[in-house]
């Protein structure tokens, strides 16, 4: 699902197509900027209100082409067609299914259909995007904004993509951030905001999007472990090591997050107890098979060596709150906002 | 000559007594003929065939009857010559008769010689008749009498007869001869008067008046004789010839005193010529006498007689000489003077043609007036008709009758003919009145003279009356008068013709009323009259007029649709109006159906125009009344179909513009957008055709369908034309957009082509060259680009060029890569980025000669090889600080990171140098001095890989190399912090989902 994107060349400056068309109030500009429109917000409304955005494939429904009644159905001037909440149903299923060359006709079908609709501009982006024609996308999708009247997250989300796909990133982030924050509940737009920060060192805005994905899906381990290692980074290092825990906790085979838990703990909080205890739970699920992957390391040598240091040691206030942590008299996750949160039972 | 036939009269007379008393046979022949002969032979008036063939029949008869006379006599001649002298002379005597009834027998087939009817029953006859050859025979048989027998007891009637012989065959001379030796061997014979007359005759004839009156005059010795007043008259007549006029009328004042004698004495009336006299008075008073005595002369002379006739003679002579005033004088006097006579209706008549004469048309109306008025004066004392009895209307009304109808129609033929005077006008029309007022239908001139009033009337505006006249003649023919058909139909159509200029086309209802029956009476008789289709169409236009709508329009349909074939304005005007009844009836398929029947049957140029527009515009209202009634997918359906076959109607692309914007109201945007595309291949010049093409434009792009957009675009530049370029360049963007990249590509450059503006050109052609790396097509893509070089197109050009050099140093061809950016470097106004990317090859040249430059040597080249080592990294520093300078973030990041990689490259070889061959002291002292060195050189490493950090982080470089620099950097720093790498994942893909209504997502299906 997810591919990680390479930037090997220099961004290329955009050539925007069909810029010049400014044929109707609600067409594309080509431009990319929202301008709002009374009219088209209120011709847009229906189609609008009562829906949820969910990432493609998670929506249910079957990828069918339109019906013959739907084909050659008019035009819906007044208000939503009586097919179009089945048309969106279909359009959605195909994009799950990356039926791009069915999309695209259902798509078709329901910009004909209900004309006023953003959704057939947006289902022929994404088709377009699909099949790698970034600048049909990019037109569509902003065709889809410009129906909807005014600055809608989930287009300019998409069109943040499309720039993504046309390697402008800068402007892919900022299309994205504007998305997020018209649409908070993008998850996954919070998501790639935090990995680029995070991988530009910019911990702070990492942060803030990692809390962010993490106040939408608790259970994102991607955010605990990305948002652990800004944590770190940021010098909480017992906070850290309580999102390692929960990641491993959601995805307990990432073995590179065990041995970063056992490294926090030792390094970073110069507790051997816990290092030790993360150490042995590792060879438990890799006892277990929980972890496929074969450390580069000499696990057991390195349980000995924290055991001998263990047993040696003095306790260390630092240690001592970590062992606190282990014994679950501490938070174990952390709030988006960054305060501790009790943690809650498993359903 | 009267007295020569009077003679002759008498001679006949007396010969054929003698012969019929000669012939006893023959009489009892005649007897004894079938009974009824005479009958059988009465001629009978009007049958001049058969009246020919009883002449004929009665002719023969008689030829038969007089041959046998004569063969007997021949014979008794034959007999009794020589022997018996007394029956001989009586033979000869009878003889002479009988050649003188052959004589006649043949003059009657010489008269008929030309009658096919006479011919054809005795053609021998006729071709052998000759009446000379008997004359002759009767002249010689009395020749020998005179010498045979001179005294022969009736010898004064042979040597008359004989004369009268020779008169017959023109021998005047002789019997002058004989006429003479009449008068003067036997002075005692009755016949002497007769033979004076006749001697006197011939030299009349002979033109010897002198001679003549000698005779005549000689005749007055025997008053006692028959030809006594003839005589006296003849005389009268030779003194007038010898231009005595003044006594030839005494003599003749004579004549008439000796037949007022005669009268009284009632003596025989055949010796009263007063009458004659009194004719012939007229002739010779007005030639010596004064017009204003005539009437009391005649009136004197007259007596008991009726002057008046003998006054109109003189009227006529006068009127032979042109004397008009003494005319009018002479008449006057007679009316004044006998004005209860019967007569005077001539004097009156005669008076008045007397004005026409004279030109004086309005007393001549007037006279005529007067004579009317005088007439019924005369009609009403008349006596009372018994029962049964006809009433006989006197001679005067038939005279008023016939003047007043042949001044009437002169005067108005004059008036007609001069344009005036308007005096005539009013007698003519006067005069009209007067016939009419008597005339009755047995006149057969009636109608023709009732039209001719009609027309006076309508000439004078009188139309009402004109109108009433004209229908007249209608009722005349009823009655039985016989109408010339033209006079029939020129007056049916007055009446009705007159009635409407009498109303001004101002229609009350008694006008239209009897307009109609005028109208209707016209087309009954004349069908096919010239003004038959005028007059339906008229009835049918004043109801139309009156808005009588349902009775106008069928009459309308009738003369439009059935006469169509008629050549007349009348037709086409009943067509218009018809359908104009239609059109305010809002019956426009009505109007639709009616001219598209005009149209089948293919009227000439001008009126299928006119037709065709109707047709077109009435099609297309009764669309509009569909539209309006809400059936809106018909109106599409039909305002398309009109279109298609009215495509050269200037309605065509309205309708196919209406079809197209209820199609978008119905909901069919697609449908309408279609239509609006199609509309400018089907009506390219509509004036419509821009915004529907704007439209179908708009709405395919809101929809998405930037295919159809990009064909529609095409159209609307070709349509409008200010903008042409605009809407082709959007269409190539479409089709790019659309997936159509090769369209576009051509499109492009094409444009490209005709742009002027240099930077317009440069962005189409760089279009065109994305689009074609896209697609992989490098020969586009080449060719673009030597056109940028070729045009020195920039940056395009020198973007190349660095492109090249790039390459060039991929290759390590670093001769050819550094001459390539050294190109660039001299250049102005290129962009930053170009020029750092160009300094940046340059860099990487020196910095690649930098390393390749060793730093093994001997001891006492060691410093020699420093120095060119340091040297080459003084040039390629100095190179990379240039490219950092265009201050080009990327460039820069690039430039400080593989800057600081040359100092560390730098620091790390010195300190590797080997010295061979040395002491440990002086290795140790050469490390030391080294070492100086080499820490300054390790630190601005270490400055410029954090300056590139720095940079990195400041220009927010979101390709990656922020974390890289950030590891270089703490590797420099002797940090072993590890940065865990960072996957960033592309944005997944989200899609609306309807919501139920406790919120969850409904997945999939109609909903």
């Amino acid at each position: 699902m997810m591919k990680a994107i390479t930037f090997k060349t220099s961004i290329q400056k955009l050539t925007v197509l069909g810029s010049s068309a400014l044929l109707a109030a609600g067409c594309a500009t080509g431009g990319g900027g929202v301008t709002s429109d009374k009219a088209a917000v209120e011709k847009s409304r229906a189609y609008l209100e009562g829906l949820s955005y969910v990432v493609a494939g998670q929506a249910g429904g079957t990828c069918a082409q339109p019906s013959a009644a739907q084909k050659v159905a008019m035009s819906s001037l007044e208000g939503p067609s009586k097919d179009w909440k089945d048309l969106l149903a279909k359009a959605s299923a195909c994009a799950g299914d990356k039926n791009w060359k069915t999309l695209n006709v259902v798509a078709e079908t329901l910009a004909r259909t209900d004309i006023n609709a953003p959704w057939g501009a947006y289902f022929m982006s994404v088709a377009a995007e699909g099949q790698g024609e970034w600048q049909r996308a990019l037109w569509m999708v902003e065709l889809a904004q410009k129906k909807a009247g005014q600055a809608n997250g989930l287009f300019m989300y998409q069109h943040g993509r499309v720039m993504l796909g046309l390697k402008d990133t800068t402007r892919a982030m900022s299309d994205v951030q504007k998305a997020v924050s018209l649409e908070p509940k993008l998850m996954y737009g919070h998501l790639f905001l935090a990995e680029i920060y995070h991988r530009d060192l910019e911990w702070a805005p990492a942060a803030e999007h990692y809390r962010a994905v993490l106040s939408i899906d608790d259970k994102s381990s991607r955010a605990l472990a990305g948002l652990a290692e800004v944590r770190l980074n940021q010098g909480d290092a017992v906070e850290a090591a309580a999102l390692y825990q929960k990641a491993i906790t959601w995805q307990p085979a990432r073995l590179d997050w065990w041995l970063r838990l056992g490294s926090i703990y030792e390094t970073s909080l110069k507790s051997a107890e816990q290092a030790l205890a993360t150490y042995k739970s590792l060879r438990t699920s890799l006892d277990k098979g929980d972890v496929k992957q074969r450390p580069s390391m000499d696990l057991t040598a390195k349980i000995k060596s924290l055991e001998n240091a263990v047993s040696a040691a003095r306790q260390p206030a630092a240690v001592a709150a970590a062992a606190k942590v282990a014994q679950g008299s501490v938070p174990a996750t952390v709030k988006a906002d960054g305060k501790p949160e009790q943690p809650r039972s498993k359903k | 000559m009267k007295k020569q036939n009077v003679i002759q009269l008498g001679l006949r007379l007396v010969i054929c007594t003698a012969v019929l008393a000669a012939l006893p046979i023959v009489a009892e022949a005649k007897k004894k003929s079938e009974a009824g002969i005479e009958e059988q032979l009465k001629m009978k008036a009007g049958d001049e065939t058969g009246n020919e063939t009883k002449a004929l029949k009665t002719e023969l008869l008689v030829l038969s009857s007089n041959k046998k006379a004569l063969e007997q006599l021949l014979k008794l001649k034959a007999k009794y010559t020589d022997k018996n002298r007394k029956m001989e002379a009586e033979i000869l005597y009878r003889l002479g008769e009988a050649y003188m009834n052959r004589a006649r027998n043949e003059r009657f087939f010489e008269v008929h010689k030309g009658s096919d009817e006479v011919m054809s029953f005795v053609p021998q006859l006729v071709k052998d008749a000759s009446e000379a050859k008997q004359i002759r025979d009767a002249i010689k048989t009395y020749m020998t009498m005179q010498e045979k027998f001179p005294s022969f007891y009736k010898m004064d009637v042979v040597i008359y007869n004989t004369a009268y012989a020779y008169q017959q065959v023109g021998d005047t001379k002789n019997a002058e001869v004989q006429l003479t030796k009449l008068i003067k061997e036997h002075a005692s014979s009755s016949l002497v008067p007769d033979a004076y007359l006749n001697v006197g005759e011939i030299r009349f004839m002979s033109r010897d008046f002198a001679g003549a009156l000698t005779n005549f005059k000689a005749i007055r010795r025997f008053p006692q004789a028959r030809v006594y007043p003839y005589g006296l008259y003849k005389a009268a007549w030779a003194y007038y010839n010898m231009q005595d006029a003044e006594s030839g009328l005494k003599q003749l004042e004579e004549v008439v005193a000796f037949g007022r004698h005669v009268a009284e004495a009632k003596l025989d009336s055949k010796l009263d010529l007063r009458k004659e006299a009194m004719g012939d008075m007229a002739l010779f008073y007005s030639d010596v006498r004064k017009s204003p005595d005539a009437v009391k002369y005649f009136q004197a002379q007259a007596a008991e007689l009726d002057p008046i006739p003998f006054i109109m003679r003189l009227v006529e002579l006068y009127n032979r000489h042109s004397s008009y005033k003494d005319i009018e004088s002479v008449l006057k006097e007679v009316l004044k003077t006998f004005p209860d006579s019967p007569s005077a209706a001539q004097a009156h008549e005669e008076l008045a043609w007397n004005y026409e004469r004279m030109k004086q048309r309005t007393q001549a109306g007037e006279q005529l007036v007067a004579f009317d008025q005088w007439c019924e004066k005369l009609v009403a004392e008349m006596p009372k008709p018994k029962k049964g009895q006809a009433i006989v209307a006197p001679e005067c009304v038939s005279k008023i009758s016939d003047a007043s109808k042949k001044l009437a129609v002169k005067w108005h033929a004059i008036w007609k003919k001069q344009g005036g005077p308007d005096d005539l006008a009013v007698s003519s029309e006067k005069t009209y009145r007067l016939y009419l007022k008597h005339a009755e239908l047995s006149d057969v001139e009636l109608p023709s003279v009732r039209f001719s009033f009609s027309e006076m009337l309508f000439a004078r505006s009188n139309f009402r009356e004109a109108s009433d006249s004209y229908a007249n003649l209608e009722d005349y023919l009823k009655k039985g008068a016989k109408l010339d058909d033209k006079v029939a139909h020129d007056a049916a159509y007055g009446a009705v013709y007159s009635l409407e200029k009498a109303t001004g086309d101002k229609w009350n209802e008694a006008d239209e009323k009897r307009f109609f029956a005028l109208a209707d009476s016209y087309v009954r008789r004349f069908p096919k009259g010239q003004y038959a289709l005028d007059l339906r169409f008229k009835k049918a236009f004043i109801a139309y007029e009156k808005e009588r709508y349902d009775e106008a329009a069928p009459q309308f349909k009738a003369i439009g649709w059935t006469d169509a074939a008629v050549v007349s304005e009348k037709v086409q005007k009943s067509q218009d109006l018809y359908l104009d009844i239609l059109n305010i009836k809002k019956d426009f398929k009505g109007i639709k159906e009616a001219a598209k029947q005009l149209l089948d049957r293919k009227p000439e140029g001008t009126r299928v125009t006119a037709v065709e527009k109707i047709y077109r515009e009435a099609y297309f209202a009764e669309i509009q009344q569909a539209e309006e009634k809400g059936d809106l997918a018909g109106a599409i359906e039909a305002y398309k179909k009109f279109a298609l076959e009215n495509t050269n109607s200037e309605l065509a692309p309205k309708a196919w513009w209406n079809a197209s914007q209820l199609q978008f109201r119905l909901g069919d945007a697609q449908g309408g957008a279609n239509t609006c595309y199609q509309m400018h291949k089907l009506f390219p010049k509509s004036t419509n055709g821009r915004d529907c093409l704007t439209k179908a434009a708009q709405t395919f792009e809101t929809m998405g369908r930037l295919e159809l957009a990009a064909r529609v675009l095409l159209n609307l530049a070709l349509v409008e034309t200010d903008k042409q370029d605009k809407w082709r360049e959007v269409s190539a963007d479409f089709f790019a957009l659309s997936g159509d990249k090769d369209r576009a590509i051509t499109m492009y450059q094409k444009l490209a082509d005709d742009r002027k503006n240099k930077a317009e050109q440069v962005a189409l052609l760089d279009k065109a060259a994305t689009l074609a790396r896209e697609s992989g097509d490098m020969k586009t893509v080449s060719l673009i680009e030597a056109r940028f070089s070729r045009e020195g197109i920039e940056p395009q050009a020198s973007r190349m060029i660095v492109e090249q050099a790039e390459q060039a140093f991929e290759k390590q061809d670093f001769t050819k890569a550094f001459n390539l950016s050294k190109k660039i470097i001299s250049r102005d106004g290129l962009p930053k980025e170009l020029l750092a990317r160009a300094r940046f090859v340059q860099a990487e040249v020196l910095a690649d000669e930098y390393r390749r430059q060793s730093v093994k040597a001997r001891v006492e080249k060691v410093g020699m090889v420093l120095a060119m080592k340091t040297e080459k990294l003084e040039k390629a520093q100095k190179a990379y600080q240039s490219a950092i300078n265009y201050n080009d973030p990327g460039m820069s990041v690039k430039s400080l990171r593989r800057l600081a990689e040359a100092y560390l490259d730098y620091a790390k070889s010195v300190r590797a140098i080997e010295l061979k061959g040395v002491t440990e002291a002086d290795l140790q002292a050469f490390r030391g001095e080294t070492e100086q060195l080499v820490v300054p050189m390790e630190e601005k490493g270490i400055e410029a890989m954090g300056q590139a950090l720095a940079a990195a982080k400041k220009a927010q470089l979101r390709d990656g190399q922020i974390a890289e620099l950030q590891m270089e950097v703490n590797r420099l720093n002797m940090k072993n912090e590890v940065l865990p790498a960072v996957a960033v994942t592309s944005p997944v893909v989200y899609v609306p989902a309807v919501m139920n209504r406790v919120g969850a997502v409904q997945t999939g299906g109609p909903l």
